[in-house]
């Protein structure tokens, strides 16, 4: 069964490999920059160095204005000599400030991604801190792109791990996984331009009305952040006829998707339906031998034991719980006992004895239980010879034929009909206009024109199959009510011909 | 019908990615959504209709509904599918208390797929811990469609077994053993009755009443005295023997394997042994509150050891502990004066106790109390903080002098109280039982 499961494994594999090479078309890979992790670093590390000079300067502040005020008394002095001036504290702090302050911290470099935004970048590169606050803003931009971007390539590296721990250890919950991750490369930047296209509304114009079309979200990309994500591909309506549709790039990235979910599925099924057997086998086998060889040597010891000879096992528990230390911690009982406890020198003896006897008995117990077990396997295989197989449940291996068919079957059978299922939701407007003949006011309106008009189909549609489900089983129950009714009627009659003949 | 986990995971995705593509304008995220929605319904119906659960008979086939403690046991279970389609996954499982057994060969669950009309067998062994009797099963079947996404999960009805474990089969061959010895009957004492009558043993010689069978004179003393002379012999008497067994929840404090009622079943049956061998009718009851008084009445019969056996393997320690009901019901049971020996750790009140003694005396039965003192059976498991030792002991000391306010009242009795530890409970019991036969008590 080993050559079917690792078969699908490498279909597996390879559809997971198609739904990457598929997204990646929907990708703009140009704005992808690996050197963002450093632009990220060099701008973390410059705006730390700003928050942590103003915060020493702010100290310096407040120290400054408190013995100002206080020398500012001064001047209450009626003698007509002005004896302090505030504009030498002020003097004081900025040259404290620029020369002594910013002394402490390093020249700072601005980051490339802030000088690419800059028209006019600075000669030289290299700046002080006060320089620097003329740059702030443009870095803050810069930090908060890379950490962007590095957020996308984070999320791209964790579905590229989870899609191959889930060719390796056949979990669909690494599928599911890898297909949630890819899809947060989508909606993440689609969340950011979402709030970013809020905040304009409110900023641009209060007319919000005319701003909560859903094309907005189009306007907005490129504005601050990068896109990531091929908007053409991302807000791309959905082909007229059903051919386009297949050959459409969405639907192609959803099907590898959905293929590669189908397939890791099927994949654990199979797993799951035949690995037990195999396993259960290695297992008992393993089991069995290392009983056999356990069983030896507990024979020895036994033997050993019984004629009072001393033995490796008893040895090794004294050697491994340590025979003084033992000693040492009934010492310590004994002391406690005889200080708190009077009279009662026969219960701390059965307790220190008991101690003593426990190891050794547990040791004899566990070879016995090992003889035990070992005789009795071996006598349940003489007697039943159907017990080696039943115990590793060699009978419930499924044939590998009909698996293969079946799975082959039921993979066509669900992509072909979900497939169909999903052209047919997303041409709602079409089917209520032109199927169910919708007055012109509705096929005209607004609503049909956004997506969650799909609703109106989605929603019966989708609920039509757990209604059929219920319907299939509660005929089955009426049948078998019926079928359980009439069983009882016949052995009623029975009886009474029965009691009738008798 | 559920959702399985898988099914569960993709329905919140398909929401997740409907509700993201509404949001953002993206029919990709809606496709995607529809495809993990329909995915989970779309065989819904087609499992539904091959969902045949009835077809499916499981069966669990038990090696034998008995088994020592220190046995094993091996059980099958069997699975059919009678009908014609396929249940394309199926995982069953037999559930059986882990308490209590531990499996220690295959295992008692398996998920396979079974064709039409075939038939899956699995086993597994169980290595029982504790003696008692215990229920196997049930029996549950999950069917589930291929992907894991819709599960019918039903329990076999009538699959439940129950599993009598009997005390390890080593102790009860070391009890026929040293029964069988003649070496371990020489060393109770060979049983003298008081009893006068066709025995073999020389009791005495009296002078003859009136009423005296002739054959009884022993001629030649009467030629040495002049007087008509009657030699006695001893009679071996049976007795009847009923030893009761507390089964209080008290009893059943500490390690679940080394309970003062584990060590005190032990006991029952290594007096019942014994007695059963030297021709007494031997009887048992098992007490704590009047719910869960059990008679089994004395016999001598000769599968009568097998039955105390069964009789004790399936008490459990449970109730209060309630001994002048327990003795009530007894001889409201039961007339005859006999021989009572009680294990218990006569953790009641003073007057409960005295009372049921007095019940059993005004019967006539002659009583032994042996007291497995607790302490000393819980002990292997006082690795204590020196402040839980102190607890400890100041519990065992007031248990004790609880023992011994209650000791002179029942001596009144003629009742003696015999404290027991577990190293020594065994010997202690069949010597007790020797000297009070040698004594002649409970004829």
């Amino acid at each position: 069964m080993k050559p079917i499961v690792i078969a699908m494994k490498g279909l597996l594999g390879a559809s997971l490999i198609w739904m990457i090479l598929m997204f990646f078309r929907m990708m703009d890979t140009s704005i992808i920059e690996l050197s963002s992790i450093f632009t990220l670093l060099q701008t973390l590390r410059n705006i730390i160095l700003v928050g942590f000079y103003w915060l020493v300067f702010g100290l310096f502040m407040v120290f400054g204005i408190g013995t100002g005020m206080i020398f500012s008394l001064f001047n209450f002095i009626p003698v007509g000599i002005p004896i302090y001036d505030t504009a030498f504290n002020t003097s004081l702090a900025v040259q404290s400030r620029d020369m002594f302050f910013a002394q402490w911290f390093p020249l700072v470099s601005l980051s490339q991604r802030t000088i690419d935004f800059l028209e006019t970048p600075p000669d030289p590169n290299l700046m002080t801190i006060d320089q620097y606050m003329g740059y702030i803003v443009p870095e803050l931009q810069a930090l908060g792109e890379s950490a962007y971007i590095i957020l996308f390539q984070v999320l791209a590296v964790l579905m590229i791990v989870y899609g191959i721990l889930s060719v390796i250890q056949t979990n669909p919950r690494h599928s599911l996984k890898t297909i949630l991750y890819l899809n947060l490369m989508i909606i993440f930047p689609l969340i950011l331009f979402g709030i970013q296209n809020l905040v304009q509304v409110f900023i641009s114009d209060f007319n919000l009305g005319q701003y909560i079309g859903i094309y907005d979200a189009e306007t907005g990309i490129g504005n601050v952040l990068p896109y990531p994500i091929r908007p053409e591909i991302v807000f791309m309506q959905i082909p007229e006829r059903f051919g386009q549709f297949l050959l459409s790039s969405i639907f192609q990235i959803a099907l590898a998707s959905f293929i590669y979910l189908e397939f890791a599925f099927q994949l654990n099924y199979m797993y799951q339906v035949t690995s037990p057997s195999e396993q259960r086998a290695e297992r008992l086998r393993e089991q069995i031998q290392t009983l056999k060889r356990a069983s030896r040597e507990a024979v020895v010891h036994l033997e050993k034991i019984e004629a009072g000879e001393p033995t490796e096992i008893l040895e090794q528990e004294l050697d491994e719980g340590g025979n003084v230390i033992e000693k040492t911690k009934m010492e310590s009982v004994r002391k406690f006992l005889s200080k708190t406890a009077t009279g009662f020198s026969f219960i701390r003896e059965m307790i220190e004895r008991r101690k003593m006897e426990e190891k050794t008995k547990r040791a004899i117990e566990a070879l016995q239980d090992t003889r035990r077990l070992s005789n009795y396997l071996n006598r349940l295989f003489d007697q039943d010879p159907e017990a080696e197989q039943t115990l590793t449940a060699k009978s419930s291996a499924p044939g590998a034929g009909r698996l293969i068919r079946s799975t082959i079957i039921d993979m066509v059978y669900r992509i072909a009909g979900i497939t169909f299922l999903v052209f047919v939701i997303s041409k709602t407007p079409w089917i209520i206009t032109h199927i169910f003949r919708a007055p012109e006011s509705i096929a005209d309106s607004v609503e049909m024109f956004t997506p969650e008009v799909i609703l109106t189909l989605f929603i019966p549609l989708v609920l039509l199959f757990p209604f059929i489900s219920i319907i299939i089983r509660q005929t089955k129950a009426q049948q078998l009510r019926k079928k359980l009714r009439v069983e009882k009627e016949k052995r009623e009659s029975l009886e009474t011909k029965e009691l009738i003949a008798a | 019908m559920k959702l399985g986990q898988n099914g569960r995971a993709l329905l919140l995705f398909g929401i997740f990615f409907i509700a993201s593509g509404f949001a953002f304008n993206s029919y990709y995220l809606i496709i995607i959504g529809l495809f993990c929605l329909f995915a989970i319904v779309y065989s819904m119906p087609q499992f539904d209709s091959s969902l045949n659960v009835d077809d499916l008979k499981v069966e669990r086939i038990l090696e034998s509904n008995t088994v020592f403690r220190d046995s094993f046991l091996h059980i099958k279970v069997r699975v059919m599918n009678t009908g014609g389609s396929q249940f394309n996954f199926i995982d069953i499982f037999d559930d059986y208390p882990a308490e209590v057994f531990r499996v220690v060969a295959g295992e008692n669950f398996i998920s396979t797929r079974i064709n039409p009309h075939q038939t899956i067998i699995f086993s597994y062994i169980l290595a029982p811990k504790i003696r008692g009797e215990y229920d196997i099963g049930p029996l549950t079947v999950v069917v589930k469609d291929r992907l894991g996404f819709n599960a019918e999960q039903r329990t076999v009805p009538d699959s439940v077994d129950k599993i009598l474990v009997y005390p390890p089969y080593e102790m009860i061959r070391k009890i026929e053993a040293m029964a069988q010895q003649r070496a371990v009957n020489r060393s109770f004492g060979i049983h003298r009755s008081r009893m006068k009558g066709m025995g073999t043993e020389f009791f005495g010689m009296r002078k003859y009443v009136f009423g005296d069978q002739f054959r009884a004179i022993d001629w030649k003393a009467s030629v040495r005295s002049q007087e008509l002379i009657v030699k006695e012999f001893e009679t071996d008497r049976a007795i009847d023997v009923t030893v009761f067994v507390d089964s209080s929840e008290s009893m059943g404090g500490g390690a679940r394997e080394n309970t003062k009622f584990e060590y005190s079943v032990q006991a029952a049956m290594l007096l019942a042994k014994v007695a059963l061998g030297r021709k007494d009718r031997v009887g048992c009851v098992t007490f704590s509150d009047k719910k869960h008084f059990r008679f089994l009445k004395p016999s001598g019969k000769k599968g009568q050891f097998f039955l105390i056996l069964d009789f004790l393997a399936r008490v459990m320690p449970r109730g209060e502990k309630n001994v002048f009901e327990s003795c009530e019901e007894f001889v409201r049971k039961f007339q005859k004066r006999g021989l009572v020996i009680i294990l218990s750790d006569m953790e009641t009140s003073r007057e409960n106790v005295l009372m049921g003694i007095k019940k059993l005396r005004t019967y006539g039965n002659q009583v032994m109390v042996m007291s497995p003192f607790s302490p000393w059976f819980e002990a292997h498991e006082l690795d204590l903080s020196p402040a839980d030792k102190a607890i400890a002991e100041a519990i065992s000391e007031e248990m004790m002098e609880h023992l011994v306010s209650i000791r002179p009242d029942l001596q009144k009795y003629q009742c003696p109280l015999i404290n027991v530890g577990p190293d020594d409970m065994l010997n202690v019991v069949l010597q007790e039982y020797a000297n009070a036969r040698k004594r002649g008590k409970g004829e």
